[in-house]
């Protein structure tokens, strides 16, 4: 639960830490949306190279990325499997039938038993579970003698693997690319240049600083409420109530038993939260002043000018292939 | 009630939905038909929206709604068309404060509360209904022929137990929610 890569800012000093918190936010957005338009295989390969060079050049460590992606890991290995088994146009490219018999079943039996045993005692259940799945798959596959109970056939064709790989690269360079503006931009920096993009949308009467102010107190707020998630559930632990096993039924009940006092938290630390700013004079809506001024440099204009471009080469392409 | 109290309420509100989905993608580890391939959950998250369109009525029912949907969406992270960012986030939770208007027509109490809820998810579901028929079209599994069908189920399966969900648990915390003088 622990491991949202939100808000957590890495001091360090290359170009993406020189950059304005303004051209940061843009950029991501013109980037992320040239992701969506890109149809071609090489072109997303070059994408993702262009991504990893960000990365690299950023100096940001890659496995605080991977660990940023880990949420969606699941994820994508459900979309990839869906794509997979159930597109079918394009080329045939792999063809397998997994049957069932009299004689694989109680093995299969004995693999999901002996996995479902054994987990306890693994550390990395993901991959364990992934070797499980994997192991009974190839065992239908494989070893099939005696009396069939069912039979299906399994097609890989081109187009699923097609599009299965690019959802995986479209989500892969959306996660990092955002992971990249939180891991170096400070909270209070991205804060104000959100503020200073949305200031247009004061035209139909949106309050774009409030709407900034309560994004950064939500997301300063999360980690916090977090933990006091956890501190209820272990002092519910420590009076019998088991979080993770039980009926689905008993969880939701747990849950229930978890609200009430999440509530009033909330509303207590919401309310520590406004006395401590009104003692220090803040008044919604009115001017204020910063301690730190965001500031356009010529590498924004330059970021800027790269990112744009890769955009139009990219809807070129798109255009012409 | 100052501005600066609901503004700080709205946040941490805000944060503890986004909290309980977290906690709902964690029991969705345990539990894997509580989720669906192309994004949708089945979760307790609305539930301090409805808390606070409870409180403080229509407008900032949107915003704090809008708001959540971009919170959801950065952590979520699961956009298949940039349509969707509108559709199935910023608009569909936005949509919610709009179940506010019950309570100009309604007293507020346990029953009036329990149908905003209905109210809200059915617009949240209108929504990303909407988005299943016109962006979803190329991702449809070949077992369905029609995609206004398609995008119903596909909906409709997170969204009414969810609703249901919220619903259960608001009818039994309402009391409580009154003693604690919240409501």
């Amino acid at each position: 639960m622990k491991n949202i890569v939100i808000g957590q800012y890495v001091p360090g000093n290359s170009f993406l830490y020189r950059m304005d918190a303004r051209s940061k936010l843009l950029a991501l957005v013109v980037l992320m949306a040239t992701a969506f338009i890109i149809k071609d295989f090489y072109h997303m390969i070059g994408m993702v190279l262009l991504v990893g060079f960000i990365l690299v050049a950023g100096g940001l460590s890659v496995t605080r990325i991977m660990r940023g992606l880990k949420p969606v890991l699941i994820l994508l290995l459900f979309t990839f499997s869906f794509q997979m088994l159930f597109v079918n146009t394009g080329e045939l490219l792999y063809t397998t039938d997994l049957t069932l018999t009299l004689y694989n079943l109680p093995i299969m039996m004995g693999i999901i038993i002996f996995w479902m045993i054994s987990k306890k005692y693994v550390k990395f259940r993901f991959i364990y579970l992934l070797l499980a799945v994997f192991g009974v798959l190839a065992l239908l596959a494989t070893f099939a003698p005696g009396g069939v109970i069912s039979s299906s056939r399994v097609q890989i064709y081109s187009d699923g693997v097609l599009g299965a790989f690019f959802i995986m690269m479209r989500l892969i360079i959306i996660v990092t690319l955002s992971t990249i503006l939180t891991l170096s931009t400070k909270p209070t920096d991205l804060n104000l240049g959100l503020e200073r993009i949305l200031k247009p949308l004061s035209i139909i009467k949106i309050n774009a600083e409030e709407i900034a102010m309560i994004i950064s107190i939500a997301l300063r707020y999360i980690p916090t409420l977090l933990d006091e998630a956890n501190k209820i559930m272990l002092a519910q632990a420590s009076r019998g109530v088991d979080f993770k096993e039980g009926k689905f039924k008993d969880k939701i009940m747990q849950i229930i038993s978890l609200l009430v006092p999440m509530f009033i938290i909330s509303f207590k630390r919401s309310d520590e939260l406004a006395n401590a700013m009104e003692a220090r004079n803040f008044v919604p809506g009115r001017n204020r002043t910063r301690l730190h001024v965001l500031k356009w440099n010529y590498v924004d204009t330059f970021v800027m000018i790269v990112v744009t471009l890769v955009f139009a080469i990219s809807v070129v392409i798109r255009v012409v292939m | 009630m100052s501005d600066t109290k609901k503004l700080t309420e709205i946040a941490v509100l805000v944060s503890l939905a986004v909290v309980l989905e977290v906690i709902f993608t964690g029991l969705g580890a345990f539990v894997p038909f509580l989720q669906l391939p192309y994004g949708g959950r089945i979760s307790m998250a609305m539930l301090p929206l409805f808390v606070i369109v409870y409180r403080h009525g229509v407008k900032l029912g949107i915003y704090s709604g809008a708001i959540y949907g971009l919170l959801n969406l950065m952590l979520d992270a699961q956009i298949w068309h940039w349509a969707s960012v509108f559709l199935d986030y910023v608009v569909a939770f936005g949509l919610i404060g709009f179940s506010g208007l019950i309570y100009l027509v309604m007293p507020k109490n346990r029953m009036t509360f329990m149908i905003s809820v209905i109210i809200g998810m059915l617009l949240r579901f209108i929504s990303h209904y909407i988005s299943g028929v016109v962006l979803f079209a190329e991702w449809m599994p070949e077992e369905f022929n029609n995609i206004y069908w398609y995008s119903f189920y596909y909906n409709a399966y997170y969204i009414v137990p969810s609703m249901v969900l919220i619903m259960f648990t608001s009818y039994f915390i309402f009391s409580r929610f009154e003693q604690n003088e919240i409501f």
